[in-house]
């Protein structure tokens, strides 16, 4: 299976992946970066905020980026009063 | 061969010459394991337990879409399912989280030990018993402890565990582990480990990087951990 490194940008700075996960394709990487996304918001909103400044860059061994899925992309948001 | 396991039986129980030998005997093989290798599934029927000599293994289960909780890490001197005596098979899997050496005691020659030192039942007792208590600090963990603090704690005990086999230091320890395999035991996501342990770097309490952990604030790692020792019950009275 490739190895796909998940870098973490956001208003702290840059969490680079340096040990990669074998995955089987890039579309199990994407479901990776959303799975982590949503691991991270939902611990902020346990303390109260809620930060969508931030995208994770999904590159191969060579470090060439192959995907970005921004925070707001994992989580679907419905404003009040907006029907769903 | 066993001394990590006589060394994790002697920080809390006094174990004659005799019964050291007596134990000794009742381990007739050895067995070497490659990293990421499971090595008792859940059903199976067991007629041994597994103690680990060397390396890193752990108890996990599985849900249907392949997200995988691992229950309880092992050190080397643990056995991994000594309840397997009295259950003859497990709820769980165990696998091997780093290449392992482990000893094989046939559930016959548990007996015959037990039989012969009554008191060494007591300490198998004892053990399996303190494994219940760390599955309820990982309980406490996974459902109250935040991501953080939880992590932190999970790094507590490791020292904790690890120092009493001689294979800790106060400024660290090895631990063969990937960001994966910690955010299987974390209920996190290996994204949100790398996060977490990004936090803890830049605040100056501990750093994992390539297999070892340097412990750089070990007050301040306990104090979020809200790490308290008792639940490892390190001085029992005598049995």
């Amino acid at each position: 299976m490739p190895l796909f490194f998940l870098h973490v940008y956001n208003r702290t700075g840059c969490s680079r992946d340096e040990e990669g996960l074998e995955l089987p394709d890039l579309e199990a990487a994407r479901a990776e970066a959303v799975g982590g996304i949503r691991s991270i918001l939902q611990d902020e909103v346990a303390h109260g905020s809620i930060d969508f400044e931030g995208r994770i860059e999904i590159a191969d061994e060579s470090g060439q980026v192959l995907a970005t899925v921004h925070f707001h992309d994992a989580v679907e948001v419905y404003e009040q009063g907006e029907a769903r | 061969m066993i001394e990590a396991h006589l060394m994790k039986l002697r920080a809390r129980h006094r174990i004659s010459d005799e019964e050291e030998q007596a134990i000794r005997a009742g381990i007739r093989e050895v067995r070497e394991h490659p990293a990421d290798r499971t090595i008792v599934r859940a059903g199976e029927a067991l007629s041994f337990s597994t103690l680990l000599l060397d390396g890193i293994m752990c108890r996990y289960k599985d849900l249907r879409e392949g997200q995988r909780q691992i229950m309880e890490l092992h050190v080397a001197g643990d056995f991994a399912d000594m309840h397997s005596y009295t259950l003859k098979r497990l709820d769980h899997n165990v696998m091997t989280l780093s290449p392992a050496r482990i000893a094989i005691m046939q559930h016959e020659d548990a007996r015959r030990l037990f039989d012969a030192h009554p008191r060494l039942r007591d300490i198998y007792w004892f053990g399996t018993n303190l494994d219940a208590a760390i599955h309820r600090e990982w309980t406490l963990s996974l459902g109250r402890r935040d991501a953080r603090s939880r992590t932190a704690h999970l790094f507590c005990e490791l020292k904790e565990r690890l120092g009493i086999v001689g294979l800790a230091q106060e400024d660290g320890f090895d631990l063969p582990l990937t960001q994966a395999d910690l955010a299987e035991c974390l209920g996190l996501t290996s994204i949100h480990v790398n996060r977490v342990l990004k936090e803890l770097r830049e605040s100056g309490i501990l750093q994992f990087r390539g297999g070892r952990v340097a412990i750089l604030n070990l007050a301040e790692l306990v104090r979020i951990a809200e790490f308290d020792p008792a639940y490892l019950y390190l001085d029992p009275p005598p049995l």
